[in-house]
């Protein structure tokens, strides 16, 4: 879940939000503050791996359910 | 979408994808790693590496990207840090799994032709079906945007979706078994949910399998990376010697079908 930035949205998440009906700017401002708060588990998927053919590094395969459950 | 269009300044060389695709479509408002098809061609490469090189990208474990290895399927992976301390991630294939050679040809030259360059709702419906669980609400949110009621009913995960489908046009009725055969013989929204769970877990079972014969087939590679220091070196620097130690340790054919 997304955080979100803006006060009067903070207790929403990305699924409360019309994310189509929104104009480009806001769009634009909240998926920077997204990506932004998304630097928090940089430690944490630091050895995973998305959208090829590796999912994680070599000794690290404990991390597995999480990859399967979409945590990492 | 400055990269994409910065590597498309010329023709287009990249194809956005998978989580950048959903931010793109606004199923989500960010991925942390981006995602892109390459052109399979040695100029297309050069142009990737260049921009990648501006931004101070390294290589991560992954093939080189050059196409020995592209095209056998596998992935290249790099990794920038922004001005503002934000970690980029940058992942490349030419050749992505669940995507038939003639729809990845179509989809170059509807992008030539002035298509966004950025992965179809349908494509990205095949390209989502990971070993990920969290990819499987991107499937079925993409379902929903398909303009085609038998695209919809092809991929809906939505048990309800699917019999409102069949009862909106009854023509979809006798083409069940060929759109959805896993849903074929279904009546009722109980049985309907247990055919789509199994096929969930269908799809996520082949996925894990092909990366784990990829992971089996790099085993080799893996230590010969970590030893060789090329995610400490600038990727002008690194790459070169990166070809050289890959050959003849990371396979050039590919390992899953």
């Amino acid at each position: 879940m997304a955080l979100i930035d803006d006060p009067s949205r903070r207790f929403l998440s990305e699924e409360d939000l019309d994310l189509a009906a929104l104009p480009a700017a806001e769009f634009a401002r909240l998926s920077a503050a997204a990506l932004r708060a998304a630097q928090a588990s940089n430690e944490l998927d630091r050895h995973c791996y998305s959208n090829g053919c590796i999912v994680v590094e070599p000794g690290y395969e404990h991390l597995l359910p999480q990859i399967r459950a979409g945590v990492l | 979408m400055d990269f994409t269009d910065a590597c498309n300044a010329e023709r287009p060389v990249v194809i956005l994808s998978s989580g950048q695709a959903c931010v793109w479509y606004r199923l989500s408002l960010a991925s942390k790693d981006g995602d892109w098809l390459v052109r399979e061609d040695e100029e297309a490469l050069a142009v990737v590496r260049a921009q990648l090189a501006r931004l101070g990208a390294r290589y991560r474990l992954g093939a080189p990207l050059d196409l020995r290895w592209l095209r056998a399927g596998w992935s290249s992976h790099l990794e920038a840090v922004a001005g503002d301390g934000l970690r980029l991630r940058f992942d490349f294939v030419t050749r992505p799994p669940r995507l038939a050679a003639g729809r990845l040809a179509a989809m170059w030259r509807e992008v030539a032709a002035g298509a966004p360059a950025v992965v179809g709702r349908t494509d990205l419906v095949r390209l989502k079906q990971t070993m990920r669980l969290k990819d499987y609400a991107f499937i079925g949110s993409l379902a929903t945007q398909l303009p085609d009621p038998a695209d919809q009913l092809r991929w809906t995960l939505d048990p309800e979706h699917l019999l409102g489908l069949l009862r909106q046009h009854p023509q979809l009725r006798g083409r069940l078994g060929e759109l959805r055969p896993s849903c074929a013989g279904a009546e009722t929204a109980e049985a309907m949910a247990g055919c789509i769970d199994a096929e969930v877990r269908r799809m996520r079972n082949d996925d894990e399998r092909r990366i784990r014969a990829y992971a089996a087939a790099q085993e080799p590679w893996s230590g010969r990376f970590r030893t060789g220091g090329f995610d400490g070196q600038p990727l002008g620097q690194a790459h070169a010697p990166m070809c050289a130690a890959a050959a003849g340790v990371l396979p050039e054919v590919a390992p899953w079908p």
